[in-house]
């Protein structure tokens, strides 16, 4: 069946917005193509958001969604006079402060090395690419295991090189830099690939250029390789900044936030505000109040980088 | 442009069908909610709400027990013939609860465990049932289920399993410390949390393992099922909605937190050593490698249905009790079933109520997963009762009193309680450790916290 057949004739003129001229056959072609996302995005993302934004405004209890009162900002004065609250965002900005760095320092350096090594390329590509693959509750599950106390693998070791053992996940003054180190572990994979291809859109003639001008490697590298990946950086910044920020299930699965709160996240506090305590109402105020300063955050540093006028 | 628009619509028509396919999850006999009218003579259909997977054992036993009670053909009060219809939902039955609260058509029974009775007896989600119940039938049960089922006076709720718990020993390992078997804990004459600990103390003397396996990896829900029993056997109890830190600051229940201390604290050890097991085994007692462990009764089953190392060398002693005290609260709870304010006849869904909660009922569950029948008819009369541990363990269920808090902030109280009992675990790492002051800042956030 032609798209002809179902669409009137009349569908296919021309039509002008602005200065722009548009056909109409392919716009209805391309909106029929981002249709199921946009349904979708409508379904999952938009209503959502705007259930939560109602939400926030009342004392909704998830056992009592029939009988929901409006309590004006009640929700909101609560989340800040909360002591969880000033603990979580205490423990995700060190999370952020901590894991951004390591992890945006690992995925480049991993994918400037990957970018000169020609043996096994394919092989070290996949080996640091397959801890993205794998599900988080996996990996978290897998650490913990190598974390234990008692019988852990690497504690084991540090016992046999002369150390004393230590708590790691069950320690408070250490569960959350263990957490910080196995998410820059399992996410620097996917950033590194990002890099990798921008790496490889530099023209080579720069670096022939630099060299007969005698620049030394790591002033090619100050001055051409980080100069054109700019654009590329700011989006890995940004994307893992957000990622960072939403940090979630490594802490439920090993830490359960403990020890002592000492790994509770803003991200898993929504979480058990929410669905834990199924105090939806306050859950929302939080979660519209955190979406607030992830964006304030982003757009803040999109505008610091200068993200928006590199191509 | 002809294809491209095709393929457009194919992927927005595959996109509508997948959504429009995402139902509930289909029952035995359908997902739906309703409950049917009976004609004269005709069927009337009870439907159940059921927390697992009808893969799973458990679900499977509640499938044979819907079937079962299909066959027996009972009748309700006006003469239809009363049916049970399932629907399993796992760990989604509470997204899908919620939902129909907003849609309306709760079935007639749902799942709820037993520390969420309050919760959804607050929330008006159930109703009481003591008045449609027949006769008797309520006695039947053991008292940590009638206790944990009642609320404000009124039965909600009424559980076929219980998961008694207490003290494992290894024997050997003991009496190569010098205990004799009349040294071992009785109902009658239980240890303490002293003698545990001393035991401890020998046993590191006479060069055995000393480690007590706490089992705190459950997470706040398992601090909450293996050491309420800590409060309620000094003598404190855990209040009520908006008055807990009043209760758990009482010197009681501070004194039956303390009992926990000295498993934590590291007089007489070296700096890599513990009282207490910290490695990831989770069969470390029953693989015969530590001398105690504070569990339920899947390990016995483990041991006794298996090859266990430790198999006719182990027993059970009673929850240890509170220096001082002869209160006896020991390890309890579980899933349960309760009648939903949307059911039509709250009659015929108690009669299937307590054909699920029942004798049968707790023997199939028992046979396919190892929880406790809770009717006491059978707990007398099954074989697997009448001695060894399985009869000890029997024995503690029956004498236990007590049962998990009821309360309606449940899940924060567990969590804060929880958040104590780590706090104590931690005495060696935080500073300025005050076990009274922990208590009253996270109990002040469960009573602040909205019900």
């Amino acid at each position: 069946m032609q798209i002809e057949s179902i669409l009137p004739a009349r569908s296919f003129a021309r039509f002008k917005i602005g200065r722009t001229e548009y056909n109409t056959k392919e716009s209805v072609s391309g909106i029929l193509f981002a249709l199921p996302c946009i349904v979708l995005s409508i379904i999952f993302v938009f209503l959502p958001i705007f259930i939560s934004l109602m939400y926030a405004f009342t004392d909704a209890n998830m056992l009592r969604l029939d009988r929901v009162t409006f309590v004006g900002l009640e929700n909101f004065a609560r989340a800040f006079e909360d002591p969880d609250i000033v603990n979580a965002l205490r423990n995700t900005a060190i999370f952020v402060a901590c894991v951004t760095p390591l992890q945006f320092g690992a995925s480049l350096g991993l994918a400037v090395l990957l970018n000169r090594v020609r043996h096994c390329n394919t092989f070290l590509r996949w080996a640091f690419f397959i801890p993205v693959m794998l599900s988080l509750a996996v990996t978290s599950m897998l650490w913990m295991n190598l974390l234990n106390v008692q019988e852990g693998l690497i504690n084991t070791f540090i016992e046999i090189l002369g150390g004393e053992r230590q708590g790691f996940l069950e320690d408070p003054t250490q569960a959350l830099y263990c957490i910080v180190f196995i998410s820059a572990w399992q996410g620097a994979g996917y950033q590194m690939l990002i890099f990798l291809s921008a790496l490889q859109n530099i023209p080579k003639d720069l670096y022939e250029a630099a060299s007969i001008d005698q620049a030394s490697k790591w002033q090619q590298f100050i001055h051409i390789t980080l100069p054109s990946i700019k654009p590329t950086m700011v989006f890995v910044l940004i994307t893992m900044l957000i990622g960072a920020f939403r940090i979630c299930i490594q802490p439920m699965v090993m830490t359960g936030g403990g020890p002592l709160g000492s790994t509770m996240t803003m991200s898993y506090y929504i979480y058990k505000t929410g669905i834990d305590y199924r105090d939806v109402g306050y859950s929302s105020a939080i979660a519209l109040l955190y979406t607030f300063l992830i964006a304030t955050v982003s757009l803040g540093l999109r505008k610091l980088l200068g993200g928006d006028n590199q191509k | 442009m002809a294809n491209k628009s095709k393929s457009a619509l194919l992927f927005l028509l595959g996109g509508l069908m997948s959504l429009a396919s995402c139902g509930p999850t289909s029952g035995v006999g359908g997902g739906g909610a309703s409950t049917s009218e009976p004609g004269p003579g005709g069927n009337k259909i009870i439907t159940v709400w059921v927390h697992k997977n009808e893969n799973e054992d458990e679900g499977k036993v509640y499938k044979q027990i819907q079937n079962n009670f299909n066959a027996l053909g009972l009748k309700t009060a006006s003469g239809a013939t009363l049916r049970m219809s399932m629907s399993f939902y796992g760990s989604t039955l509470e997204t899908k609860i919620s939902g129909s609260l907003m849609t309306g058509g709760l079935p007639d029974i749902i799942a709820v465990d037993s520390s969420d009775v309050a919760s959804k007896v607050y929330s008006e989600i159930i109703v009481p049932i003591e008045d449609a119940l027949e006769e008797g039938v309520a006695d039947s049960y053991v008292t940590s289920v009638t206790e944990a089922g009642t609320i404000d006076g009124h039965l909600y709720w009424l559980s076929g399993m219980e998961a008694p718990g207490g003290l494992y020993y290894n024997k050997t390992m003991l009496r190569a410390a010098g205990y004799t078997d009349a040294d071992f804990g009785t109902l009658e004459n239980r240890w303490t949390w002293d003698d545990v600990h001393e035991a401890q103390v020998r046993l590191k003397a006479a060069g055995q393992p000393y480690q007590i396996a706490l089992n705190e990896g459950f997470g706040s829900d398992g601090y909450m099922y293996l050491y309420s029993s800590l409060v309620y056997n000094a003598g404190g109890d855990f209040g009520s909605d908006d008055h807990v830190e009043e209760a758990l600051t009482s010197p009681e229940a501070l004194a039956g937190m303390r009992d926990l201390e000295q498993f934590y604290e590291t007089d007489g050890l070296a700096s890599n050593e513990t009282w207490f097991y910290n490695g990831t085994a989770s069969n470390a007692f029953t693989a015969g490698t530590i001398p105690f462990q504070i569990h339920g009764p899947w390990d016995a089953r483990v041991i006794e249905k298996g090859s266990s190392a430790i198999k006719g060398n182990y027993g059970i002693m009673p929850y240890p009790a509170h220096e001082g005290s002869d209160e006896f609260s020991s390890p309890c709870g579980s899933f349960g079933f309760a009648v939903t304010k949307d059911s039509s006849d709250v009659a015929a869904a108690c009669q299937a109520l307590a054909y699920l909660t029942g004798g049968e009922a707790g023997e199939l569950m028992y046979n396919a997963i190892g929880t406790f029948p809770t009717n006491q008819a059978k707990l007398d009369s099954m074989a697997d009762f009448q001695n060894g541990v399985m009869k000890d363990l029997k024995d503690y269920l029956v004498a236990n009193d007590y049962t998990r808090p009821r309360q309606a902030k449940y899940p924060r109280l567990k969590d804060a309680y929880g958040e104590v009992l780590s706090y104590m675990r931690n005495m060696n790492i935080v500073s300025n450790y005050d076990l009274e002051a922990k208590v009253r800042e996270e109990m002040r956030d469960v009573d602040n916290a909205r019900a």
